[in-house]
């Protein structure tokens, strides 16, 4: 019976996806912008919904309340809290100059903008390199999620390996049919399906539990060390520097960057940018404090066992069919990001590559890049890899490192390609020094803040020392807080040299 | 405009103060109305102000709305 169920929710799922896939498709999709880019056409609740949900991966239904059950509240303020401000202030102050350049000029990737900003083929093809490294971890990270959690739904009826085919297949459906419009769209589903999710679960385990007042007295009474902020994992200099590595990164992260591009106008812009610090709360709150009860309630969960909190309480302690919507919520989570990350690399693949193709040709250009990059990370996912976690992490400060590069060709008109190839390759290459294995102080707080420090320094040390773009190229990039006009003029995508 | 660019850099300075784990709290210990941790209460207040500065930040960068 409860098989059943959880096969029934699950199905109904998937089919909203594909029906969500094919209605996107139908709504017509003749240009590469309209397909990479939803012809930028996204108001305040798609635009939100989508940037939310692309955001938004596992990591907040698993692996915070998983953190929270062993660090306890201080969690919160840790990974939401800080989230909740420099993110969105980081689409302020950079978003929208990439937003408004981006839509004056037709461009579409990062590569695409920075390679033509300094005129530099080396910088696009470096950009282009490096977020394909730090995003396809993420995508096989995503399909493994996905087995992992159908084989779950399941009981391990399916299996792990027939999971992951089936997500990816379900995903590359939607996607290569519906394009940006598409995944959006299934976005908005899955974001309101475990956002509505988590409150019911949030204020259906706390009546279990019996209340507020009554878990709060059992807090302070049998773990108080849960409401202190005295955890190893919140020391003050990881603590101080925390935002680097997730909330200033997300920025950098090539499908967030897409997304923020598809906005109609500065409107829905500012007004995704005013929504989000409410939507972090309502999804980091009430999960932080899952984390913490379920340390109350199913004690003794060692080190990575915790990660399973939420799940365990939901089952303990609430119907079987939300159970099954539970666990549909988590696959949603997984393939919010999953949809976002396979369509951003096939628009690279096609933009920054195969933009000589005729215009009408690269959506189906597009569509053969979905289905192969899927295909391609799917075969690597079945072999579970698991130093693939490990990359993930260094993944997230490498992120970072991309951020010095949009502030000079964004704000400095004296930066040169120079500068920055020698930048971006001494923190790059420093990072990954540091992931295997080079020693250099880092003083208590994340490595990639010393990176980051020394990228920016050899940025300036090289463009003062060499000749910046000519006068027209830079003027391209100029006033990049100006008013942009309502319409704008799509243009055909080009790399730099092609 | 740019009177507003150095409020908003000022009080996005001081939010980054009161976001530190420098002291450990007494009132750690303490539900606000007797029901939700005091530590979560700040960080949603401190959430809340941080809209505001988002709020004027978008003033002071992007310029008033048109709306």
């Amino acid at each position: 019976m409860s098989s059943l169920i959880l096969f029934t929710v699950f199905a109904i799922y998937l089919l909203v996806l594909i029906l969500i896939g094919i209605a996107s498709y139908r709504t017509g999709v003749s240009t590469a912008e309209d397909y990479f880019m939803a012809g930028r056409s996204f108001g305040c609740v798609v635009l939100f919904m989508s940037l939310f949900g692309t955001n938004v991966t596992a990591f907040a239904l698993i692996g915070m309340p998983g953190i929270s059950y062993h660090a306890g509240i201080g969690t919160f303020g840790f990974f939401g809290a800080i989230a909740a401000f420099v993110t969105p202030m980081s689409f302020i102050l950079l978003g929208y100059p990439i937003w408004n350049i981006g839509r004056r000029h037709g461009y579409m990737t990062p590569s695409q903008m920075f390679g033509d900003r300094w005129q530099s083929k080396g910088i696009a093809y470096l950009l282009f390199v490096l977020l394909l490294l730090y995003t396809v971890p993420y995508l096989i990270i995503g399909l493994m999620g996905g087995g992992i959690a159908i084989e779950a739904i399941s009981k391990g009826l399916v299996p792990y390996a027939m999971g992951a085919a089936f997500v990816t297949g379900v995903t590359v459906i939607y996607t290569s049919l519906g394009g940006m419009r598409g995944t959006a769209w299934t976005n908005v589903f899955q974001a309101t399906l475990f956002l509505v999710f988590l409150l019911i679960a949030f204020f259906g385990i706390s009546a279990k539990l019996g209340g507020f007042e009554a878990i709060g007295q059992r807090l302070i009474a049998e773990a108080p060390q849960l409401l202190g902020k005295q955890h190893p994992r919140l020391a003050p200099g990881i603590w101080a520097t925390g935002f680097l590595v997730g909330p200033l990164s997300v920025i950098a992260f090539p499908h967030i960057f897409l997304r923020l591009m598809t906005a109609r106008d500065s409107s829905a812009l500012r007004r995704t940018i005013l929504m989000y610090p409410l939507g972090l709360v309502l999804l980091y709150v009430p999960i932080t404090l899952i984390g913490v009860w379920g340390a109350l309630d199913i004690p003794g969960l060692i080190g990575k066992e915790s990660d399973k909190i939420l799940p365990l309480l939901v089952e303990k302690h609430l119907p079987i069919w939300l159970s099954a919507v539970g666990l549909t919520a988590i696959l949603a989570a997984v393939m919010s990001s999953l949809d976002g990350q396979i369509l951003t690399i096939s628009t690279m693949l096609t933009v920054d590559i195969f933009a000589h193709q005729r215009q009408k040709a690269l959506p189906i250009v597009g569509r053969i890049g979905v289905i192969t990059i899927a295909a391609l990370c799917l075969s690597v996912a079945l072999l579970r890899p698991a130093g693939i976690f490990d990359i993930s992490v260094y993944a997230f400060s490498g992120y970072t490192l991309i951020v010095p590069v949009m502030v000079a060709g964004l704000f400095w008109r004296k930066s040169t390609a120079a500068g920055i190839l020698s930048g971006t390759v001494a923190g790059h290459g420093l990072l990954a020094l540091y992931y295997i294995g080079l020693e250099f102080p880092s003083f208590g707080m994340f490595p990639v803040f010393g990176c980051l420090v020394v990228e920016a320094f050899v940025i300036y040390l090289v463009s003062i020392r060499t000749s910046p773009p000519s006068p027209q190229t830079i003027e391209k990039f100029d006033n990049p807080f100006g008013k942009s006009s309502s319409k704008h003029r799509p243009t055909h995508p080009k790399l730099v040299g092609h | 405009m740019r009177r507003t660019r150095l409020v908003t850099i000022a009080a996005t300075t001081i939010l980054f103060i009161l976001h530190n784990n420098w002291w450990s709290w007494q009132p750690d210990l303490t539900m606000v109305f007797g029901k939700i941790p005091v530590d979560i209460v700040y960080r949603v207040l401190w959430v809340v102000a941080g809209t505001g500065v988002l709020w004027l930040a978008i003033r002071a960068w992007w310029g008033p709305s048109n709306e």
